[in-house]
């Protein structure tokens, strides 16, 4: 149905195109924000869009995806640009800048005073927002006694009995394993990266395949698991385990070698308002103020160190970019896994149906 | 259709009936040019994917889809998946229909509005309800360890017959759908008639109302099929790892790594896979279908 709809849109979009074209030339005072819709699109909506519409004139039109690579590469392929700013996380930005399908952004626009760490400026993207998925717990069902304390406690099934899942994707898993196998976070891409790496993550993942009920493939999935009580551990995004707290549910976060992946979001090349694009980057992504609002409203944060200085320190001992939390992950490296999803990919399919 | 013409029974006749005059064949031309564009060109166009290599024409999608692998595995599981779910949904569906298509007309608009609500029920939405009834600490395992059945919970989810469980649910309608419309069209004076020469009611079933309802359910088998081979949330939900689609592994190769070559390679093989295996159950049921085309309301 979606897929119907897409198609039509694109239809009306080649019918209508012309005559859209110029009248957004003439005017320039819009810009579509693809992203991935739900609770995120609202919080934009309402901290970022509104006051930039009301302030600037600038309209701007969110249009919600699922799979944000694969329909830049339609938007490319095909020469009908539908969006001006896009996501572009994990192997999306490596794979887009790679194949020329983004325009650089300005940071002399963006980020003018260079408050970003490398990780949220680069050439392609701007490091939005960043989010974790790390492992929750349900404490009540917690051996007597014991603190579960991470990677380590997760693999051991004889201490810590019962039900497991964990994402259905190579990426963070072979991570995940290795921390649990003894490598520090901060050196898991070397050993991945080194000969017999990924075998070793492999070796390590077998021990844990009988204690995983079920791989799960969309967010709300295992912390929906760890509601019902169908898992007592999972890995999940720290957003969605956070709001289980928040529903009173006996849960814990445990940012120890949790997987810090990064929002990023990009312009693609051909975008019809490139200009209004940056400065909404500028406006919405690189402004502390906003970017606390932003963090009050769902616990993702930006890299941008000044939003400590609004924060509490009970607000950020919650966020994935907090000192603390930092310190103890590691950053997902999309470059690796966009040299190597694809290989990898086929050894996990094949290892799953073993 | 209940107009007393006498069809021919060698079929011969129907075939020439199906010649129709080429000066109306222009009422095909809306279908055709939609057909041409929302599936032939598309199809083609994925078809071309499948096909490019690095230089010019190759077969490696298709080497990597069909060789030894977890592609193949996947592709017979699937297969074997859907080819099980469409016959429990007309083994299942068949007396459902029966019963329906044997109440007074009136009757039946409730009864089949019963049947058609579950379809405006998102799939996404009845899966998770499945996961609600069927898990751990869910509905059955609650009531089975209040009664004392059993010592700990069930392992019901993440397994094979979770999976047929939800996918029947969810295309029984279809199914019965199908074979009631067929079962509506059967004259039922010739049972009648069956009676009165003698016949006790368990043969007149079979000798009659069997072979003139077997097409509805063999369409409703080939329907239920094709929709099954196509999904995967439902497998993806409430299934293990040996539950995956192709369907999951189509999207995976589209949207994750980016190989469309392969993904096209995929879903290539699977419209085939798909076309022969109905073409092979359609030519075996030629004769049950042909008759209750035009027979069941003679």
């Amino acid at each position: 149905m979606k897929k119907l709809l897409w198609s039509l849109s694109v239809g009306a979009a080649i019918v209508g195109g012309a005559g859209d074209a110029a009248l957004a030339q003439s005017a320039n005072k819009s810009i579509t924000i693809a992203n991935y819709g739900g609770a995120w699109a609202e919080t934009l909506n309402r901290i970022c869009i509104e006051p930039f519409t009301k302030e600037t004139g600038i309209t701007v039109t969110q249009a919600a995806t699922e799979d944000s690579l694969a329909q830049i590469r339609v938007q490319q392929t095909t020469k009908n640009i539908l969006w001006d700013i896009a996501p572009t996380e994990r192997s999306g930005l490596p794979v887009s800048s790679k194949n020329g399908w983004l325009e650089p952004i300005d940071w002399s626009v963006v980020d003018p005073e260079n408050k970003l760490p490398p990780v949220a400026r680069k050439q392609y993207a701007i490091g939005a927002i960043a989010y974790s998925t790390t492992i929750g717990v349900r404490t009540d069902k917690l051996p007597e006694g014991k603190t579960f304390s991470g990677w380590k406690d997760f693999w051991d099934v004889k201490s810590f009995p019962g039900p497991r899942t964990l994402r259905n994707s190579p990426a963070e898993n072979l991570e995940f394993a290795l921390i649990a196998d003894g490598v520090k976070p901060s050196e898991v891409y070397t050993v991945l990266r080194s000969p017999d790496g990924v075998d070793r993550a492999f070796r390590k993942l077998d021990e844990i395949k009988p204690a995983i009920t079920v791989w799960w493939t969309s967010g709300q999935q295992p912390v929906q698991l760890l509601a019902s009580g169908e898992v007592f551990y999972a890995t999940a995004f720290n957003g969605r385990i956070q709001q289980l707290q928040k529903d009173k549910l006996p849960v814990r976060i445990i940012w120890d070698g949790g997987s810090l992946d990064v929002s990023y979001y990009s312009i693609v090349k051909g975008a019809r308002n490139v200009a209004d694009a940056q400065k909404f980057m500028k406006y919405c992504w690189n402004t502390p103020s906003r970017l606390a609002e932003i963090a009050r409203a769902m616990p993702y944060s930006s890299f941008n160190p000044d939003i400590y200085k609004i924060l509490s320190a009970d607000e950020a001992k919650e966020l994935p970019t907090s000192p603390a939390n930092l310190e103890v992950q590691f950053a997902l490296d999309s470059e690796y896994w966009a040299e190597n999803l694809p290989r990898i990919q086929k050894r996990w399919e094949a290892w799953r149906l073993q | 259709m209940s107009d007393g013409v006498a069809m021919p029974r060698d079929g011969k006749g129907a075939a020439r009936g199906r010649r129709a005059p080429l000066s109306s064949l222009w009422l095909l031309a809306p279908a055709a040019v939609l057909f041409l564009f929302v599936f032939i060109l598309p199809v083609g166009e994925v078809a071309l994917w499948s096909v490019q290599g690095e230089a010019g024409l190759s077969a490696e999608n298709y080497e990597a889809a069909l060789g030894a692998g977890p592609y193949r595995t996947i592709l017979f599981g699937t297969l074997q998946l859907s080819f099980g779910v469409a016959c429990a949904c007309i083994l299942v569906g068949y007396p459902a229909a029966y019963f329906l298509a044997s109440r007074p007309p009136r009757n039946r608009t409730l009864l089949l509005l019963l049947i058609l609500t579950p379809l405006w029920v998102s799939v996404l939405v009845r899966t998770f309800g499945w996961i609600v009834v069927l898990g751990r600490e869910g509905l059955v395992n609650s009531m089975l360890l209040g009664i004392g059945a059993v010592d700990g919970p069930l392992q019901m989810l993440y397994t094979r017959g979770a999976v047929y469980i939800a996918m029947v649910q969810v295309l029984l309608p279809v199914a019965i759908l199908v074979m009631f419309s067929t079962m509506t069209t059967i004259n039922r004076s010739l049972l009648m008639a069956s009676r009165i020469l003698g016949a006790s009611p368990w043969r007149g079933f079979v000798h009659i109302f069997l072979p003139l309802s077997a097409g509805g359910a063999v369409n409703a088998w080939m329907l239920t099929f094709v929709l099954a081979l196509g999904f995967f949330i439902t497998p993806a939900l409430v299934g293990g790892p040996k539950e995956t689609m192709i369907a999951n592994l189509i999207a995976t190769q589209i949207t994750l790594t980016l190989d469309w070559g392969l993904g096209s390679a995929l879903g290539m093989v699977l419209v085939i896979a798909g076309f022969a295996v109905v073409g092979a159950v359609a030519l075996l049921f030629r004769r049950v279908t042909t008759l209750s085309g035009h027979g069941g309301s003679r």
